[in-house]
């Protein structure tokens, strides 16, 4: 029979197995919890994109149509590179960049901090036409002390041509005169455009440069160029593609996007679930006209792709709804809170929406392929139907008994094992598939465990409960099929709770532990909001300052594909005093008096290092600042929530004595015993000039870390409703399908006396114990797959540790929440089961 | 026409005038201005062609089924007045079902099959199970008591349903077609099983059936014709 004659064949099959009473309620409750799925995977992947997109389009801004970058980082390094690089036969164009913050200001009133680029204004045009002033500003732009300004700039500063412009460094105050507003180019970029010397000086950085943008003479391929750089180059200057950067900085939102793609993934492998549960359930409903059309001569292939094919549709369906559905979403999502759904990666960057068919597309095989996938066991369960047996009203028993306890406790074992293993590709890969293993492994064992539970259960002594029970027990099977997608569902919602109550709990402790001052201080305004020695003298020497912490933070490029390492040099004694860093391994001096002693400067490495670059306390740490080399010895390893890609803390006086830079970014003031803290603080910002340094109180940075790390979750929240909400679908898909095989039984009983009531709350009891159980099941995986997500995803994902934290209280409200839904929903779906017409459902036909 | 006399405390059951349609394309009367009366203890068989209405009857009988038209008392009540709450009391305290499908709840035991209507009306466990054992004892099954229905054969299972109509001693036990699934000889012993145990327990019995022999178990035999009851002629089944 060629295929074509199959289908053909097909229609009469699918029409006789068509139908049946509720079957079109569940498969539209199935179609639901795939477009769900589907509608989350598309959401959350658009706004992915689009953040994504839009955050490399700002990274490459004025540099993007390079074909090498020469950067190394924040601060920039010395221009005597600029004629090794510009003097190579293979490039045709060098162009030097500053690209600095300072605080600007063109009328009285608040200053603001700014973008402040330099271009060799002449030829900048050469690399990329629209960086290119017009050439009448260009010229004017080569006079000292002149500057051409971006309309949203101007705007934002109210600004005009004529107008002079005051820009302020950490030590230095300059004044330039708005020469002319450049073009809009539509960006809304807001920036300073200034000549690449003229930049230099107003900025404080004569002699510096933050990046070199490179063209290459045709024919050069960038490789060459790159390695002949590299050895030419001062330590830790970078030849990169102009990508990278930012690829760099999608790197540094990575983690939590794969977080949450995969969160919607489970979503939508729960929605198969569902499939899953109402196929089966139907297969076994039709179990009889399927034996009749074997019987017929149907052949058992047709009989699998009959089924299948009502999967597929389903599948098909859901998915075209999920797509426009998660569309929808992602735009809106995307105007109301920004690419990065709040939790603050992608902050001032407006992320456009694109639909992606390719996404689409994989969108759209997924959600099918889920459905497939799930009435594909259902499938192969009716075309083993033995039509005799079928016929007489047996069921087809099913082996395998052993060989779902074989195979579950197979899938757990490798589930526990694959925790053990690696990263990939940088993204904890294995740990994501253990979880599935582990929840796959658990359903596949769960007919098992939910009949021996309810076997253990004590017979209660109510009619109506133990009659619930003893059904219960003699279905287990089936109701283990109705438990499937709530076990899941609940799975996931308690393991996140669980992950989130531990990192909430252990940031909150954190917080607590390394801001032991008084006061903080922080800048603002880029180069502005940093403390000169002289500034760092005047905050010591306000009344009630005890003593001062200044912090200088330097991002150091140890890795062209990944984003930079946090230099932190800082006042040790103090810091170790207070117990301000949180050390987890290694040398602890917190408390003590005396330093270990390390053969270079000590260093403690935050737990980030030891993933990402194989560092140990003991291990030797060179690190490129400034083009020399820092040799550092690592003591000891510390906790650290605010540098996912690394950080390294080494004392100011080590620092001061290698880099003799004297600036600092941050100070930590501690008072001295009954001082007034918002006095203290009132007169810092006095002292120190309002514009460029931000004071706050622990309480208050513990207050707002909490908030954002709270808002950063909201989105998950959103995901774990939907997982819940398609968790109950399957109860209720379940319940309602057995349901309706059992009206004869609620017949029955109606003929015993039984009132409607009676009935219902039967079915309530037997709903109740069901998802009692499921949820129990659920909450135990739960915990366990939120072990694996803090120990092993988020630590390959964020490479911090955190302490487990069993949020009981968050857990027990799950619990009674799904546990009073779930009820419901079974004597809701039940209704059509115990109407009235249903009892009168004793017929003795059947 | 049926003509029993009517005793002085008036007849268990009596119908008058019964009218009862289905919709549908054909919707033809099918119960059409039917009487009967059924005095305390009486046993009465009811024959009559498939589709004649015999079940209708039942149901309507036993407060499953609304009326159309008609009064059907139980025990003096008029069962239009009841609301559907007290119909149901009605049922679980005053009527007993056999079934020809048994309908035994395959998960429970014979015991607790027998125990549940008990149950259902707020008999605590103890004294229905106690009930229970009693009235196994009775039809034979004594050692049967923790079987399931599964685990017996179709003899049993038709025995464990007619002591599960009995256990709340009914005052009418409506009976259709309890042997259409049994041997013929099986048939007629749980038959007179339920005869014998319903004279016990000073019960009356409809018994719907499509054997003449089975039928002649019964104190008299009517046949369900055009809608309407009409004494047997003594001429076919
Ligand atoms: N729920 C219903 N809806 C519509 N018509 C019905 C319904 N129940 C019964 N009927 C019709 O009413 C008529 C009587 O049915 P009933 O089941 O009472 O017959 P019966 O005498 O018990 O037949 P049998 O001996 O075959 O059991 C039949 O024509 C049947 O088709
Ligand atoms: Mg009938």
């Amino acid at each position: 029979m060629t295929t074509r004659e199959g289908l053909a064949h097909l229609r009469p099959l699918r029409v006789a197995l068509a139908g049946g009473q509720g079957q079109w309620g569940r498969q539209l409750m199935a179609v639901l919890a795939i477009a769900l799925g589907t509608a989350l995977g598309v959401a959350v992947n658009l706004i992915n994109g689009a953040a994504v997109d839009e955050f490399a389009a700002a990274a490459n801004q004025f540099g993007g149509a390079a074909d090498l970058s020469v950067s190394a980082g924040r601060d920039g390094f010395t221009d005597a590179v600029y004629p090794l690089v510009a003097a190579l036969p293979s490039v045709e164009v060098a162009n030097p960049v500053v690209d600095v913050t300072v605080l600007m200001r063109c009328h009285p009133g608040k200053a603001q901090g700014t973008r402040l680029l330099g271009l060799d204004v002449l030829q900048a045009g050469r690399i990329d036409p629209t960086a290119q002033p017009p050439a009448a500003l260009a010229r004017a732009l080569l006079n000292p002390g002149q500057a051409a300004i971006s309309q949203a700039a101007a705007a934002a500063l109210a600004c005009t041509t004529g107008d002079r412009l005051t820009l302020q460094t950490a030590d230095q105050t300059q004044i330039v005169t708005i020469a002319g507003l450049l073009p809009d180019d539509g960006s809304g970029r807001s920036f300073l455009l200034l000549d690449i010397g003229n930049a230099q000086e107003m900025a404080g950085m004569t002699g510096r440069l933050q990046r070199i943008d490179v063209r290459l003479r045709a024919g050069v391929t960038p490789g060459a160029v790159q390695a002949a750089l590299r050895t030419a180059l001062p330590a830790g200057v970078q030849v990169t593609p102009p990508g990278a950067t930012g690829t760099r900085t999608a790197t540094l939102s990575r983690a939590y996007r794969a977080n949450l793609t995969v969160l919607a993934l489970i979503a939508l492998f729960t929605g198969g679930f569902l499939v899953f549960t109402t196929q089966t359930l139907a297969v076994a409903r039709r179990h009889g006209r399927i034996g009749l059309m074997r019987a017929l001569g149907v052949e058992r292939r047709q009989v699998l792709l009959a089924i299948a094919l009502e999967g597929g549709q389903v599948g098909l369906a859901g998915s075209i709804l999920g797509i426009a559905l998660g569309t929808a979403v992602a735009a809106w999502a995307l105007a109301r809170f920004g690419g990065d759904l709040g939790a603050g990666y992608f902050s001032g960057s407006r992320a456009h929406f694109q639909l992606d068919p390719l996404v689409l597309l994989a969108f759209l095989l997924l959600g099918t392929g889920c459905a497939l996938a799930g009435c594909l066991l259902p499938a192969w369960q009716a075309a083993q139907t033995d039509p005799a047996l079928a016929l007489h009203g047996g069921r087809t028993e099913r082996q395998g008994r052993s060989v779902g306890l074989w195979l579950g406790g197979v899938m757990l074992l490798a589930g526990a094992l694959l925790c053990q293993a690696p990263p990939v590709l940088g993204l904890p890969l294995p740990g994501y598939l253990a979880i599935a293993l582990l929840l796959v492994g658990l359903l596949t064992l769960l007919p098992q465990l939910t009949g021996s539970i309810l076997r253990r259960l004590p017979t209660p002594a109510g009619v109506l409960p133990g009659l619930a029970l003893a059904g219960l027990r003699a279905r287990s099977r089936d109701a283990a099929l109705s438990l499937a997608t709530i076990v899941v569902a609940v799975s996931l919602v308690a393991a996140m709770l669980v992950m989130i109550g531990s990192f909430r709990l252990s940031l909150a402790q954190w917080l607590d532990q390394v801001l032991p001052a008084d006061l903080y201080l922080r800048g603002s305004g880029g180069l502005a909001g940093q403390l000169t020695p002289a500034a760092s003298d005047r905050l010591a020497a306000i009344p009630g300052v005890a003593a001062v912490d200044t912090l200088r933070s330097r991002p150091v490029l140890l890795r062209a594909d990944l984003p930079a390492v946090s230099l932190i040099s800082r006042n040790l004694a103090i810091a170790w005093q207070h117990h301000a860093i949180a050390v987890v391994e290694g040398a602890n001096p917190a408390g003590q008096g005396s330093a270990p002693t390390c053969a270079k400067p000590c260093a403690w490495i935050s737990e980030a290092m030891v993933d990402l670059y194989g560092l140990h306390p003991g291990s030797a740490l060179r690190l490129p600042l400034d083009g020399h080399w820092l040799d550092l010895q690592v003591a000891g390893v510390w906790r650290d929530y605010a540098r996912q890609f690394g950080a390294v803390v080494i004392d100011r006086a080590d620092y001061q004595r290698i880099t003799a830079d004297p600036l600092a970014d941050d100070a930590s003031v501690y008072l001295a015993p009954g001082v007034d803290a918002a006095a203290v603080a009132a007169a810092v910002q006095r002292t120190l000039g309002e514009d460029r340094f931000e004071v706050a109180e622990p309480t208050r940075i513990k207050t707002v870390s909490l908030q954002v790390f709270d808002r950063s979750f909201t989105v998950t929240y959103a995901l774990e409703g939907v997982a819940l909400l398609i968790g109950l679908l399957g109860i209720s898909a379940g319940f309602g399908a057995q349901i309706l095989a059992r009206r004869r039984e609620f017949g029955v009983l109606v003929h015993l006396g039984a009132t409607r009531q009676q009935i219902r709350y039967l079915v309530l009891w037997e709903g109740a114990l069901v998802s009692a159980i499921g949820i129990g099941i659920g909450v135990a995986s739960g915990i366990g797959i939120g072990l694996i997500l803090i120990h092993v995803i988020n630590r390959q994902s964020f490479h911090w540790s955190m302490e487990t934290h069993l949020p009981w209280t968050s857990l027990a409200a799950l619990g009674l929440l799904m546990q009073v839904a779930a009820s419901l929903a079974a004597v809701l779906s039940a209704r059509e089961g115990t109407g009235p017409e249903a009892l009168l459902a004793v017929r003795d036909d059947a | 026409m049926s003509s029993s006399p009517r005793p002085p405390t008036g007849p268990l059951l009596q119908v008058d005038g019964l009218c009862r349609r289905f919709e549908g394309p054909q919707g033809r009367a099918v119960l059409a201005d039917l009487d009967l009366s059924l005095a305390a203890g009486e046993y009465v068989a009811i024959m009559g062609p498939s589709g004649s209405g015999k079940s209708t009857l039942l149901n309507v009988l036993g407060g499953l089924l609304r009326p159309d038209a008609g009064v059907v008392r139980l025990e003096g009540t008029d069962l239009a007045t009841l609301p559907d709450a007290a119909l149901t009391r009605l049922r679980r305290r005053r009527i007993g079902f056999v079934f020809q499908a048994f309908h035994l709840l395959p998960h429970l035991s014979a015991a607790h099959n027998i125990a549940l209507p008990l149950q259902l009306d707020g008999v605590p466990r103890p004294q229905a199970l106690q009930r229970a054992a009693q009235l196994l004892e009775q039809v034979g099954l004594g050692g049967r008591r923790d079987a399931l229905p599964g685990e017996l054969s179709g003899g049993e299972v038709q025995r464990v349903a007619v002591a599960r109509a009995l256990a709340h001693r009914p005052a009418l036990v409506l009976a259709d077609e309890p042997t259409g699934n049994l041997d013929h000889g099986i048939g007629l012993r749980v038959l007179a099983l339920l005869r014998e145990q319903l004279g016990e327990a000073g019960g009356s019995g409809l018994l719907v059936t499509h054997s003449l022999e089975a039928a002649r178990t019964a104190d008299r035999i009517l046949m369900l014709r055009d809608g309407r009851l009409w004494p047997w002629d003594g001429e076919g089944g």
